[in-house]
């Protein structure tokens, strides 16, 4: 209680404070262009936090990002009918319809309310989970923590959209991209085909900053000619009537709850968050086929459940250290590099770490409440800044922020590398979230299991006996085959119906 | 050549140089000695992502395969079918080469040092906003004070702000 006070309290401060302005605003403007999204965002800060004073500042500003991000996604996805992060992508649905019937500050204010709702509830479940959630997974072992990084890999190939081979392929691609370097256990040099940079492996940024930010550029400079048609916003309707908040009160609670716990889930992000919720609210309606016309419904269920997620991401990074969605997996990075090292043990030896990003999250909630009700029609006239102009500053950025950390032009090859990497998995419709969480954890599963494997004289067996592990386990291979079967319904599915369009 | 008959082809050339990868990774991994204080030592988990990477992109490889198949058995026996769509608009594929390009050359620049990066960057910035605006007049006045702003101004917060010394 008293680090929560402390952390809290420090956020409060001027300098703190205006961290959490700065990136909040950052993040709502940024979150709102489509073409740049959170990750992107915070992917580029990253290497500039490294030389700020303090690092309680640096997860400040971060934290502050990863919500403004989520939230902005929203503005453009109701008024130009283009998500400006995947998180929004539900709120296209029924925000731009309802935009376009001349109703664009309601369909902004349910957005906005529902956002804050969501943010609010979830943070909830972060402050009471994350203290005994922490105390539990002190208890966890190496086989434990092997067998959970495995049950993120497929949670994340198997929920995220397109074909499960892509998913688990992208996993293995990032788990592969992190070995070459030095070897944590034995530290000896492999995988380097003697060339000397190599030795210390891809540091993590420069491949985020590729992989994430460089292809996106490419991918949106290829898709340079699309026209959007920008509807004006407007701050009428704005704020949400109390027979508004009645109609609502129930879609809220359910979907922040949704987005909430699908957050928990290792590896899952917001995107699947407001689709479950989305799903759930029209399932559950009296009029499901109200759902894509302009629904108040619509926009709840998808806002709500997509700030949530951001609470709930949250639980398994300050507890575990295991990223609950690829902007988490961004923010272990932010630590590592901050010489931070993500786990429940942070509770015991700097408790005020995790207590700054609990007390961030809701900070910035408020903040983001404050900023978009009074300012969403300026920030919408900047979703339309010219790509051409946009993307060389974003791709300089990623060229110096990649060697601004070690100095090394190596890593300015890396980004680029990596960039066309990106490209190519997208281009064949391969994910990038599970590469990006292989590529962070496989470092950790490969020590935890040679570490269990020391332990155990070579056997396997505690992998089967030990509860939690054997849970972890029969999770995962639950999702595997259930992926496995659905996706091959779903082609047989496919095939009968063009067979019969034939 | 219908869309689904050109994605499948290119999911296979991309799969292949997959494969290639993970096998020379694999190959080089041969080299590295049995640990003696452990069961797996440093060669075990790489060879077993390597074979995963492998198994994955074969698959991948056939699956697409058969697509390519089913097209072209479809195209042979049905010959007046619709053509696809036109797309709404022009894929620039090559302005994005073009852009990725002056990104390579602004680093090999960089890395030879001949050029200072206060130079470069705007150089960078400049020639790029030009190419994507295909040199229109109304654009190139915008695109030299964005190049020389955010350029010199990315050199100076980085130099005497973050203390980073640029090439």
């Amino acid at each position: 209680m008293d680090a929560f006070l402390s952390a809290t309290g420090h956020i409060l401060t001027p300098m703190p404070f205006m961290w959490c302005l700065l990136g909040t605003a950052l993040g709502i403007v940024v979150g709102a262009i489509p073409g740049l999204s959170g990750s992107m965002l915070i992917t580029m800060t990253v290497p500039l936090t490294f030389f700020m004073a303090s690092y309680y500042d640096a997860l400040i500003l971060l934290v502050a990002m990863y919500v403004g991000s989520v939230s902005g996604g929203l503005i453009s996805a109701t008024l130009l009918r283009m998500p400006g992060t995947p998180a929004s992508i539900m709120t296209t649905l029924d925000g731009y319809p309802m935009a376009q019937r001349g109703e664009p500050g309601r369909a902004l204010g349910f957005g906005i309310m529902a956002s804050f709702v969501g943010g609010v509830i979830s943070w909830i479940f972060l402050i009471s989970l994350s203290p005994t959630l922490a105390d539990w997974a002190v208890t966890f072992g190496p086989w434990e923590y092997f067998t959970m990084v495995m049950m993120a890999l497929v949670l994340i190939a198997s929920l995220t959209q397109g074909s499960m081979i892509k998913g688990l392929l992208s996993g293995v691609l990032g788990m592969l991209a992190s070995m070459p370097g030095v070897d944590p256990s034995t530290g000896m040099l492999r995988l380097t085909f003697g060339i000397d940079e190599w030795a210390n492996g891809f540091t993590l940024l420069p491949v985020l900053l590729g992989v994430f930010v460089v292809s996106q550029v490419l991918k949106y400079i290829i898709n340079i000619e699309s026209k959007v048609e920008l509807i004006e916003a407007s701050n009428r309707g704005i704020f949400m009537t109390l027979k508004d908040w009645k109609r609502q009160a129930v879609n809220l609670v359910r979907s922040s709850i949704i987005g909430t716990w699908i957050g928990i889930l290792p590896g899952i992000g917001a995107s699947i968050g407001s689709i479950c919720a989305y799903t759930a609210a029209k399932n559950m309606s009296r009029t499901p086929e109200k759902f894509g016309t302009g629904f108040e419904d619509g926009i709840v269920s998808a806002e709500a459940a997509n700030n949530a997620t951001i609470g709930g991401a949250l639980v398994p990074l300050v507890t575990m250290g295991i990223p609950g969605s690829v902007i988490d997996a961004i923010l272990i990075g932010a630590l590592l590099l901050h010489n931070l090292q993500p786990g429940p043990l942070l509770f015991v030896t700097d408790p005020e770490v995790p207590y700054t990003i609990i007390s961030t999250h809701f900070i910035a909630n408020i903040v983001m409440l404050v900023m978009m009700l009074a300012s969403v029609r300026w920030i919408a006239r900047i979703m339309t800044v010219p790509t051409a102009f946009l993307m060389p500053v974003i791709l300089m950025f990623c060229i110096i922020g990649s060697f601004s950390l070690q100095n090394r032009m190596f890593d300015m090859w890396v980004a680029l590398g990596f960039g066309v990497f990106g490209f190519l998995m997208e281009r064949i419709r391969i994910p990038l979230a599970p590469f990006v969480i292989g590529f962070i954890l496989a470092g950790l599963a490969e020590s935890e299991l040679r570490s269990g494997l020391m332990a155990s004289a070579g056997s396997i067996e505690p992998l089967f006996t030990r509860p939690i592990a054997a849970t972890f386990l029969a999770v995962s291979v639950f999702m595997l085959v259930w992926s496995f079967w659905r996706e091959w319904r779903q082609g047989r599915a496919q095939t009968l119906a063009r067979g019969e369009a034939a | 050549m219908s869309q689904r008959e050109t994605s499948a082809i290119l999911e296979i050339s991309i799969s292949i140089l997959f494969v290639v990868l993970a096998a020379a990774l694999f190959v080089d991994s041969l080299d590295l000695p049995e640990s003696l204080r452990e069961p797996l030592g440093s060669s075990s988990v790489p060879q077993v992502v390597c074979l995963l990477v492998i198994g994955f992109s074969v698959a991948l490889i056939f699956r697409s395969a058969r697509i390519v198949v089913k097209e072209r058995a479809r195209r042979a026996t049905n010959a007046s079918a619709s053509s696809p769509q036109a797309p709404l608009f022009r894929k620039r594929l090559d302005l994005a080469a073009k852009v990725f390009v002056g990104a390579t050359i602004y680093v090999a620049l960089m890395q030879t040092r001949l050029l200072p990066s206060e130079l470069l960057t705007p150089l960078f910035l400049g020639s790029s906003i030009i190419m994507l605006t295909e040199f229109r007049r109304s654009a190139l006045l915008p695109a030299i004070v964005v190049a020389i702003v955010i350029g010199l101004g990315t050199n100076y917060l980085f130099t005497d702000f973050f203390y980073i010394d640029l090439p």
